[in-house]
């Protein structure tokens, strides 16, 4: 009766936590600032291609924008994809799903 | 290094082409395209073509010469119409990834039927049965698609949502923006009354009587309390229901939505209800928008239809995307026992991707011809709501009927019944509550706003 597709959002600049807002804001900015923001970003990109291979091994192509990557399939249900997400040590926060369901032909 | 396959899209693409793949988006080009040609051509004296278009078949009894006589006058109108509607809908059909060639054939054999449907609809004798051309399409819809093999070409026409969805905003046209907004409020307290109350009473049977998923809970009390197959769809997508779930909600949804296509006008004939006040209940205790614009057209009264639509679409329809937007929170945090600062992050975008686009068609199409309208003097004005409004309501009527065939020629009854009894349970207890509280709301608590429609 339905077709899915799940799509994972995976921020690879998450302004949340790296408050990019604030770094244009700041005035007098120094060297440890920017050293801690490249961490952050390194870090945060290491656990994205984590979770993208993770995912591909699950068949998820990806597609990018501005400051994330997105994982789509249309074969693994969004909460079984969540849960392994989850066993394999990554956290709610790291990622959004989304489900789409669309109805198959002509239905009421 | 893995092999990660990355495609960059640039946003303007993926945006614009998304745009276009989706019904919604084609439901308002063809039917805003439809208001707005119409209009211009009112203007610069070319409307002929869509007043030809717009055909009307004669009621006739016994004497078939007048018949023949009607549709003789009209056969000019009914190519026009054919062709018109074969264009549009075939490009739309191309651009959403149809089999266009099937989608023309299917379309063909669908125009048709429903020129026959229409014919016999306005024999006397048939319609003495309350056999109105909507009921008497769905019958043999129904008839049809329940008893033979439909071929797969005839598949590719059956997009009930392409044409209900299309018939609405040429709806919206036809109703002044000043009426939404006088009965705006009545209607979105009306639904929210229903839908709380209905959604709480199939959810709480589902998951505590029942036992059963709250995802599944969910999307069966979305079915039955926001916005039928639609919202089943919307509220599974935002709770991470399995596919399972989704389809056995859309399943309790065409079941009940078909039998009340027959009852709630029969009831509502039966209890001598006004017609605004017998739409208006419709509106809240229909579950899907196709099924609800069935049962409304036959009371047989202009007015049953405005009430609907404006309990449907605007009480209800367009909430939507809150609903999920908080079902999906409540998975994240209470279904998964987790605080609101550990559990995933819901985009209140959420709200946005899961509202049904077609209704800002349906507000735009009700400002421009209301616009239109405040602009000219009364003798124009009355000429432009007779010309164009008059067209564009008729050419809704025939988008109406096309809906209804493909409602019978896609339910199929016996794909319907394997959901087991306790979905089924639960979602009979909500239309148990929903039907009389529709009624007692739509009757007594709100009648002189829906009475006030004319």
């Amino acid at each position: 009766m339905v077709e899915y597709i799940t799509r994972i959002t995976m921020k690879v600049i998450n302004r949340e936590e790296l408050d990019t807002s604030n770094l244009k804001k700041v005035s007098e900015i120094d060297a440890d600032y920017i050293r801690s923001f490249g961490h952050q970003l390194a870090e945060r990109s290491e656990r994205v291609a984590a979770m993208m291979e993770r995912l591909a091994e699950r068949g998820f192509t990806f597609t990018a924008n501005q400051d994330s990557v997105i994982a789509e399939s249309t074969k693994v249900e969004a909460q079984a994809a969540k849960i392994y997400l989850l066993q394999e040590g990554f956290h709610d926060s790291e990622f959004q799903v989304y489900l789409e369901y669309t109805r198959k032909w002509g239905m009421l | 290094m893995s092999q990660i396959e990355v495609s960059k899209k640039t946003k303007q693409e993926s945006e614009v082409g998304r745009w276009l793949k989706k019904e919604d988006s084609w439901a308002i080009i063809i039917a805003l395209g439809l208001v707005i040609l119409t209009t211009i051509t009112f203007f610069t004296g070319g409307s002929k073509f869509f007043t030809t278009m717009a055909v009307t078949i004669p009621g006739w009894s016994n004497d078939a010469s007048k018949l023949a006589g009607g549709l003789g006058q009209s056969s000019l109108g009914l190519i026009y119409l054919y062709v018109f509607f074969t264009a549009v809908f075939g490009i739309g059909a191309k651009v959403l990834g149809f089999n266009v060639k099937q989608f023309i054939a299917g379309f063909t054999t669908l125009f048709v039927a429903s020129i026959l449907v229409t014919v016999l609809g306005s024999n006397t004798f048939i319609k003495e049965l309350q056999l109105e051309t909507p009921l008497l399409a769905l019958v043999i819809g129904l008839l049809f698609g329940n008893t033979m093999k439909l071929p797969e070409w005839l598949h590719q026409a059956l997009r009930t949502e392409y044409y209900v969805k299309t018939g609405i905003i040429l709806m919206g046209a036809t109703l002044p923006f000043t009426i939404i907004l006088k009965a705006g409020p009545a209607a979105i307290t009306q639904a929210l009354i229903v839908s709380v109350v209905t959604f709480g009473i199939i959810y709480f049977a589902a998951t505590k009587l029942f036992g059963l998923d709250p995802r599944l809970g969910a999307c069966l009390g979305a079915g039955g309390s926001i916005c039928g197959v639609s919202g089943a769809i919307a509220i599974g997508g935002a709770c991470r229901a399995e596919k399972q779930h989704v389809s056995i909600a859309i399943s309790m949804v065409i079941i009940w939505a078909v039998a009340m296509i027959f009852l709630l006008p029969f009831w509502a004939k039966s209890l001598g209800l006004a017609p605004g006040i017998a739409g208006a209940w419709i509106g809240t205790s229909e579950f899907a928008d196709a099924a609800g614009f069935a049962a409304a057209e036959a009371i047989g009264d202009e007015r049953a239809v405005k009430t609907f639509t404006l309990m449907k679409v605007v009480g209800r329809d367009m909430f939507v995307g809150i609903w999920a937007f908080l079902v999906a929170i409540l998975s994240v945090t209470v279904w998964e026992k987790k605080n609101a600062k550990d559990s995933e992050r819901i985009d209140k975008k959420e709200i946005w991707n899961r509202f049904p686009k077609f209704i800002i068609g349906f507000f735009i199409a009700s400002i421009l011809t209301t616009l239109v309208i405040s602009f000219l003097d009364q003798k124009a004005g009355a000429t432009y709501s007779k010309d164009i409004i008059g067209t564009l309501k008729t050419l809704r009527g025939w988008t109406f009927t096309w809906t209804f065939l493909c409602i019978g020629f896609t339910t199929r009854f016996r794909e319907l019944t394997s959901v087991g009894w306790k979905p089924l349970a639960a979602f009979t207890l909500g239309v148990i509550v929903n039907v009389p509280l529709g009624y007692w709301l739509s009757n007594e608590v709100f009648a002189s706003y829906w009475l006030s429609i004319k």
